[in-house]
């Protein structure tokens, strides 16, 4: 047993999934006191691992995109947008247009200070009028 | 923008392209207030094209539409760049929303909107 154990270990180790590597002994152990079935195990260790990485992602990009941290929608004043554009503010908060393909187009001067980084953009930050690209944290 | 030019260059544009498309949501910052040349417009337009309907984009100009023959140099590429972005879009008009950097330079207590003239 334990050398199956063992193996178990470095099989998914080679199948480069390291969340279920450290969580597999222990949620076994707490699958079986609950009576999961097996394939109710097998989902939530999946889970786990695609969640660790896609929290993983989001961190690694909005490293990348070297935006102030502490700009977040806490500390946006919302109130100083016009009525309308606040509407607008909190429906991209949602991230649905990303899903959609739907574009969005800020004009104004230096808008982007204005409107994007308080979103929390997980991106690569390049210098003004170059590429930037992202991937939107759902937070 | 350099990245796209490169990648024309040496032939391998769709696969920087492809690259770019692994990305949800792509941010153009500031297009309009440095300019650019025909080359790196061709590759604005190839890229926006490249996105329609498929990826986001979230472009961010001192720009108003009327203006964008200036990043675009040509009127038929910039008529057809218009369409494509601003097909399935959020327009944020943000002209007279007080710049939060010089009002917080100034420490005024400013109201919401700056007034037209």
């Amino acid at each position: 047993m334990a050398n199956r154990q063992v193996e178990l270990r470095t099989m998914l180790q080679s199948l480069r999934l390291p969340t279920m590597v450290e969580l597999c002994a222990d949620l076994a152990l707490k699958s079986a006191k609950e009576g999961l079935s097996h394939e109710a195990f097998l989902y939530e260790l999946a889970r786990l691992e695609c969640e660790r990485r896609s929290q993983q992602r989001i961190e690694r990009l909005l490293a990348q995109s070297a935006l102030p941290r502490e700009k977040t929608f806490a500390t946006f004043q919302l109130e100083r947008l016009p009525m309308p554009m606040r509407g607008q503010i909190e429906r991209l908060r949602t991230g649905e247009f990303v899903k959609d393909a739907i574009n969005v187009v800020a004009v104004g001067p230096q808008v982007l200070e204005k409107a994007i980084s308080w979103l929390q953009w997980p991106m690569t930050w390049c210098s003004r009028g170059t590429l930037s690209c992202g991937h939107l944290r759902h937070s | 923008m350099q990245r796209l030019l490169a990648a024309k260059r040496d032939l391998r544009l769709p696969q920087e392209l492809a690259k770019l498309h692994r990305y949800a949501c792509l941010v153009l910052d500031d297009i309009g207030y440095v300019q650019h040349d025909q080359d790196e417009m061709e590759v604005l337009f190839t890229l926006l094209s490249d996105r329609y309907e498929q990826r986001s984009v979230f472009l961010s100009t001192n720009l108003v539409f009327s203006e964008w023959e200036r990043i675009f140099k040509n009127p038929l590429t910039t008529v057809a760049a218009i369409d494509r972005v601003v097909h399935h879009s959020v327009l944020l008009d943000m002209m007279q929303v007080r710049s939060f950097r010089v009002q917080q330079a100034t420490g005024q207590q400013a109201p919401e909107v700056t007034r037209g003239s």
